[in-house]
């Protein structure tokens, strides 16, 4: 989050903050064929819709290929939101937590693939192995409380 | 299809310009400028009228409207941008103190060269022309030298100040039509996305960042009173005449400062108030000084009408800012996707789990 939403284009070196939002970042090719053993596979469309608003799952996806976006649509003026969601991406850690309903949709963009953990697939992982699956939920704790902190600067610096 | 965003970049823009027609006019921008150089050493009266008697008293008003389209005109940029166009620019990364401290380099400039004025630029031709001799070979140099527009357009131009205050609402959104491609030379670049460049600003972690735009928006009015209610002349001492603009600009400041601390309301709704004070001062004072130029001057009735047009463009202005911040904010705390660290052996480990 943040006003570099608005400009998306590359910064000089030094400008660069370390990226806080890398998820598993240390993590091998062995580590996460083990947590895609308990992921299903699922394929998309060009504007096929993943997630909807309202929904209730607990799951997070990891994009394996292809490009989403979050829609996200507010009552009054301010019109609909648009988060890019390219491959790399890991996103629904918010409901996977605490299963209320999404607050926005995800659709694609273009044709590709994702793994969707839902929570038996965690639990299953956790029997399976116990480590790594500590290390998937410190590390989504983390991206979230990452954000609550980018979040309270910005507002503290938007009241003054 | 992807949904549209409330803050398009250029890049999302449609181009209702042709690039050619934008070429053709930084061409007759450099046409008129040489013309208005030549006039300003041979007929200084004409120059002088010219320069301060037309171009200025519409730029303002172009920045509040359209400033995109200045952007992309203006005779410094085409200077600035020659070097890159022709493929003999040095495209070096401007040092990171100047990238932080280039805007007050600009205000600087801007709070020297208006008060000078009064004492000299008003009434010599000659002065004027090196002045702005001197600025076209500053925004030369610094396309030579430094990438993007971070050598003058986006970081020390003098006009920069007041294009991100009077411009960070335009009415018409006119697309970039210099950068190709983008490379990132500034940050919170208005050319790259002109409707919330100025609020990112005011937002910016870095205080000095958010500090340096409330200080020239809180001076401007107060800058605005000194010039206009100063009579010019080439006798004015140079001292006191500087300090009677920094007295009035400072009083403005402190104005600006003290409405902060009664009115518990974001930055953004006094800077536009500050704003729009400057703007309708400059055609307050500037109006009538114009009508008394005109061979057939119009009657007061018509000065007023004036007057009251661009007092309700002016409101118009203002709650668009207003009404803009809200969703400026619900993006701007809207968190982006965490990403996996390598997605090339995450795509690799997927694979081989799908075939396990």
């Amino acid at each position: 989050m943040g006003t570099s939403s608005f400009f998306e284009y590359p910064a000089p070196d030094e400008e660069q903050p370390p990226d806080e939002l890398l998820f598993l970042s240390g993590q091998s090719e062995a580590h996460w064929r083990a947590i895609f053993a308990h992921a299903q596979p699922q394929r998309f469309r060009a504007g096929d819709v993943l997630i909807r608003r309202g929904e209730v799952e607990r799951a997070i996806y990891i994009v394996i290929a292809g490009a989403l976006e979050v829609v996200s649509v507010e009552g009054g003026a301010s019109g609909a939101r648009v988060i890019p969601v390219p491959t790399g991406s890991v996103i629904g850690e918010i409901g996977f937590f605490d299963a209320r309903p999404r607050s926005a949709t995800v659709r694609a963009v273009t044709d590709g693939e994702v793994r969707r953990l839902d929570h038996e697939g965690y639990e299953a992982l956790a029997r399976s192995d116990p480590a790594l699956a500590r290390t998937l939920l410190f590390e989504l704790g983390r991206i979230l409380a990452v954000r609550l902190r980018q979040t309270n600067e910005f507002i503290r610096g938007w009241l003054g | 299809m992807a949904a549209r965003s409330p803050f398009p970049t250029y890049l999302q823009m449609r181009a209702r310009v042709p690039l050619w027609a934008w070429a053709a006019l930084r061409v007759v921008g450099l046409l008129a400028t040489a013309a208005l150089l030549v006039a300003l050493f041979v007929a200084p009266e004409i120059g002088l009228l010219a320069f301060w008697g037309v171009l200025i008293p519409a730029l303002p008003l172009l920045f509040f409207v359209a400033p995109g389209a200045w952007r992309n005109a203006c005779p410094l940029a085409t200077l600035n941008q020659t070097p890159r166009f022709l493929r003999f620019t040095r495209a070096l990364t401007l040092p990171k103190w100047l990238r932080e401290h280039g805007y007050l380099v600009a205000i600087a400039l801007f709070f020297v060269i208006i008060p000078a004025r009064k004492l000299l630029f008003d009434h010599d031709g000659t002065a004027l022309a090196v002045l702005l001799l001197a600025t076209l070979a500053a925004a030369f140099l610094g396309g030579v030298f430094v990438r993007g527009k971070a050598g003058w357009c986006s970081t020390m131009c003098p006009l920069l100040p007041v294009q991100r205050l009077y411009g960070q609402t335009p009415f018409v959104t006119v697309r970039n039509a210099h950068c190709r491609p983008c490379v990132g030379c500034v940050k919170n670049c208005y050319d790259f996305n002109p409707a919330v460049a100025y609020m990112a600003d005011l937002y910016d972690p870095d205080p000095h960042r958010s500090g340096y735009r409330k200080l020239f928006a809180g001076a401007f009015p107060g800058l605005m009173v000194a010039f206009y209610t100063m009579e010019g002349s080439r006798d004015l001492p140079i001292a006191p005449t500087y300090l009677a603009f920094a007295g009035a600009m400072l009083l403005s400041v402190g104005s600006f400062y003290v409405l902060e601390v009664l009115f518990r309301v974001t930055a953004n709704k006094i800077t536009a108030l500050y704003a729009v004070a400057a703007l309708t001062l400059f055609y307050l004072f500037n109006v009538p000084l114009l009508n008394g130029r005109l061979g057939a001057p119009l009657p007061p009735v018509a000065i007023w009408a004036i007057e009251a047009g661009i007092l309700a463009l002016a409101a118009v202005w203002v709650v668009r800012t207003y009404r803009k911040e809200r969703p400026f904010v619900e993006q701007a705390i809207t968190p982006k996707p965490a990403r996996v660290g390598s997605p090339d052996v995450v795509a690799r480990a997927s694979r081989g789990a799908h075939r396990a």
